[in-house]
Formats: C-alpha cells, structure tokens, sequence
C-alpha cells in the first residue's frame, strides 16, 4: 500500500473522515463537529483552503454541482492513504501506550 | 447627517491591525462599507462587537485576480460570515463577535497559504517598480547618461524629481509590504496567530516616516512641475534683444527678420521666444528666428539658454548638448578661447556653437550667414551672459 510522504494535518484527517459519507461544505463542518465530540471546529476557510489540495491530489472528487453547493466524496486513493494514517497514528498511540495515565502538566 | 465617513485605510501588509480597525470603528458605531484606493468608507450604525476578517483572493500572471469562488463565498455566508467590503483581492468578511461563528481559519498553516497571495501581490508591485525603474536606466545608458540626465535636469527638474520620489515611494512600499507580510507569515509558521491590536502611537514609525517624506518631496515636486508648466508662455521675439540672455540675429548680422508670410517659405516658422524656466533653473529661453540677409537667401538663428544652479553642472551641460547636437558629434566640436567666456566650443563645419558663462549655457544653431558668424556671436555671447544677474 503506497502511502502519503507527510502526515495528514488534523483538518485533511478529519475532511477525509467525515467524507465517507458525500456531503457539501457546510454540512461537512457539522459533521467534523460532531466527529470530534465538539472538539475541532473547523473554518470554512481552513476547509475550502484543504478541499482544494484534496481534490487536486485525487484524494477527493466532486459528487455533484447544484449550482450553488458542490457534494465531495472521498475516491478509492483518499481511503487508502486514510486508513495509512489512521494505522500510522494508532503505532503513535501504542508506542506512547505506557504514558495513559501520567499528567499532560507533569 | 453625518452618517457617513471617511478614514485613511489600514496597509494591507498589517492584516491584524486592519481587521483589529475594522472593530474598534464598528465598536463606536461605524460599520465599514467600502474599501476605495486609499480611503475606506464607514456608515453610521449601532455600536455593535464585530469580528472582521481579510480574505486575500488568488492572482496569476495570466488572468490577473482570480475572484473568490461562488463555492467559497457560499461556505462563508452559510457559516455566518458576511462580506463587508471588497477591492481588488482584498475582501472583508464580518461576523458578530460572540455569535460562536467559527474563526474562518483554524489551522495557520491554511491561514498562512491565503496571505502568500498577498505577499504575490507586493512582490508583483516590487517588480512591476524595478522593471519600469530598469527599462529606464537602461534607456539612459543606451543613449549616454550625460546628454539625457543633464539635459533633463534642466529642463524638467521637477518632473523627475516627481518620477523619482514617486519610484522611491512606491518601491519602498512594495518591498516593506512584502517584508512585513513574510514576517507575519513567520509568525504564523511558528504558530502564534495574528495580533489583531491596533497600532501604537509610536507603531511602524520608521516606515510612516520613510513614506511620509517620500510623498512629501513627490507632492512637492509635482507641485512646482504644475507651477512650471503654469509660468512657460511662447511669445514673439522682442524688437530689441537689450537686457536678454540671448541675441537677435537682425542686430547681429545684415539681415532683416522674415515676415510671417516669407516665413511660410520655411516650413514651420515663426519667429518667437519660448520661456520655459523650471524650479531649479529659473532662466531658460528657447529663441527661433528667420532671418533675410541683405545679400539674399535665408538665414535662422536657433538659440537655447540654460541658466542652471552650477557652473559644474553649466559645463557638464555644454557637453551634453555638443553630444545631442543636431548637426556635429561631440567629436567635431572643437574648444575655442574666447575672453569673457568659461568655455566655447565651436562645431568643426560652422552651424553650431556652445557658449558657456559661469551658470549660463547657450546652444546656437546658425544657418545662413557669413564665415565669421561665430566669432561674432561668440564675441556678443561674451559680453551678453557677462551682464546677466545669474552671473553676477
């Protein structure tokens, strides 16, 4: 599995998650909301801003263009090097395993 | 009423400030409602908490500003954010300040990819400057700096004096815009956001100085180049050259002046003075004179008189205008003594010659009249640019 050179940034991370199911801009920021637990609200700059390197890396694709708003859905490619970082940060995790239950403030 | 006015507008380079500007008016009741060149346009309302945001829209070489896409202005709208303002690549978004609209940019590495377009932006001002500032010199070289720069000095101070400080200005601008916004995304990279404080009294003081005498001097110069143009008038040659700086062919030689209707003969002609003097060289006289010699045919006097502020700059001049002379190349002009002139030079086949006194340069061109025609007028410049109060 051909894998992405540098890890994802949270926004591409959580983009990419919230389009396994095709959505347009808006609803995609409500689904990253809720994603998170409320956690990463994203901007609809920061979201324009990445939707436009996903889609000229391949990772997402249009899915429709009423004119008004255009539904993305994430391509074959974008899965892949998804679930590549999602492995990637879960050896961060279990690497780190033996820090659950130290103080973040030491 | 009073429900509308005016501010100086914020550089875009202080993306922080602007916007933290943008609140502090619209905390005291003025909401911004257009963006001019140099001046932004507010409406009277209620103080109201607003956030103010710059969006920068992209640009290509091609295609030149690349709008906002539809998409994205839809995205912003539907988040809450409204467009306050726009100009060129620079829109302004608003949102009320405690209404939970998510910051358009939460992460500042997307912040930082939509001000490089205003970095492009500087850079493509900077280097629209320098090219124009290049092709120029480089025009002066090709032709010789000497006979343009000295000649332009003299006869348009002011102008490039305006040219001049209006370049240094606008590449000041651009270069220190472009440095500013490389700071900011600095700033960004090292992920410490924008400073949205307005500026401090004492804020960017070397830049407003720098800027400030910048379009001083520019205002200056192109106040005088208005006076100049102002004070230049043509009129007809007077019926006695007493008391001028420059001769009158009839009283030099055996020759009458050609009446208007023999002057048609000519081409062009009309016999008169043209007075064109400048901030820096206040006596400046442009002669053109047909002439009917007793003996027949047709005779012209051409003169022009320079008097500039140095008697270096006088001499650089006269060398000048042998290299820019009608006729001969600075070669063919040979250097004659003359008592009672600095320099004189003498055009090796007759027609021109250059005179020079003190602060005074003449430039004659004579066509038509006996072979000591420039001993004579050489003699009579001597004695003419003696008397001159520049002189003095």
């Amino acid at each position: 599995m051909e894998g992405h050179s540098t890890p994802m940034t949270e926004a591409m991370y959580y983009i990419l998650l919230a389009l396994f199911h095709p959505g347009h801009g808006y609803a995609m920021m409500q689904r990253i909301r809720e994603l998170s637990g409320g956690r990463l609200v994203m901007g609809p700059g920061t979201l324009y801003g990445v939707l436009t390197r996903m889609r000229q890396t391949g990772w997402i694709t249009l899915e429709g263009d009423d004119g008004r708003r255009k539904t993305y859905r994430i391509t074959d490619l974008g899965r892949r090097e998804l679930v590549a970082e999602y492995r990637r940060l879960q050896r961060l995790v279990e690497d780190g395993a033996f820090l659950k239950g130290e103080r973040s403030n030491g | 009423m009073g429900d509308v006015t005016v501010r100086l507008m914020p550089p875009f380079w202080a993306v922080g400030e602007c916007e933290g500007y943008y609140e502090s008016m619209a905390a005291k009741g003025w909401l911004l409602q257009k963006r001019g060149v140099l001046l932004d346009t507010y409406r009277r309302g209620m103080p109201r908490k607003l956030r103010y945001r710059l969006e920068i829209a992209g640009s290509s070489l091609e295609c030149g500003i690349l709008p906002l896409p539809q998409e994205q202005l839809q995205l912003y709208e539907e988040c809450g954010w409204t467009l306050a303002a726009r100009r060129r690549e620079v829109y302004v978004f608003q949102a009320a300040a405690d209404s939970g609209i998510p910051e358009i940019y939460n992460e500042d590495a997307q912040h930082a990819a939509m001000l490089a377009g205003l970095k492009k932006h500087y850079l493509g001002d900077l280097i629209s400057v320098l090219f124009w500032i290049g092709w120029l010199s480089a025009a002066f070289l090709i032709r010789r700096l000497n006979p343009i720069s000295c000649k332009a000095i003299a006869e348009a101070d002011c102008l490039l004096g305006f040219l001049l400080s209006f370049w240094l200005l606008m590449t000041w601008r651009a270069f220190h815009g472009a440095a500013m916004i490389r700071l900011l995304l600095n700033r960004l990279k090292k992920g410490k956001g924008i400073d949205r404080r307005t500026a401090r009294k004492n804020r960017h003081l070397m830049h407003r100085m720098i800027s400030g005498a910048l379009s001083t001097a520019a205002l200056f110069c192109l106040t005088g180049g208005i006076a100049e143009a102002m004070l230049r008038n043509t009129s007809p040659l007077p019926e006695s050259g007493r008391g001028m700086p420059y001769l009158l062919g009839g009283e030099m030689f055996e020759a009458r002046r050609a009446s208007e209707e023999e002057a048609v003969s000519f081409g062009r002609a009309i016999n008169y003075v043209k007075s064109t003097p400048t901030l820096f060289s206040p006596v400046q006289y442009h002669t053109n004179e047909y002439l009917v010699p007793e003996g027949g045919g047709s005779g012209v006097l051409y003169q022009d008189v320079y008097a500039v502020r140095s008697h270096a700059l006088a001499e650089k001049l006269a060398w000048s205008l042998a290299a820019d002379s009608t006729f001969s190349p600075r070669e063919g002009y040979v250097r004659t003594a003359v008592s009672g002139l600095d320099l004189a030079l003498v055009a090796q086949g007759g027609l021109e010659l250059i005179a020079v006194k003190d602060k005074t340069v003449v430039y004659a061109v004579y066509i038509g009249f006996p072979e000591d025609a420039s001993a004579r007028l050489l003699a009579a410049y001597a004695e003419t640019l003696q008397r001159l109060p520049e002189n003095g």
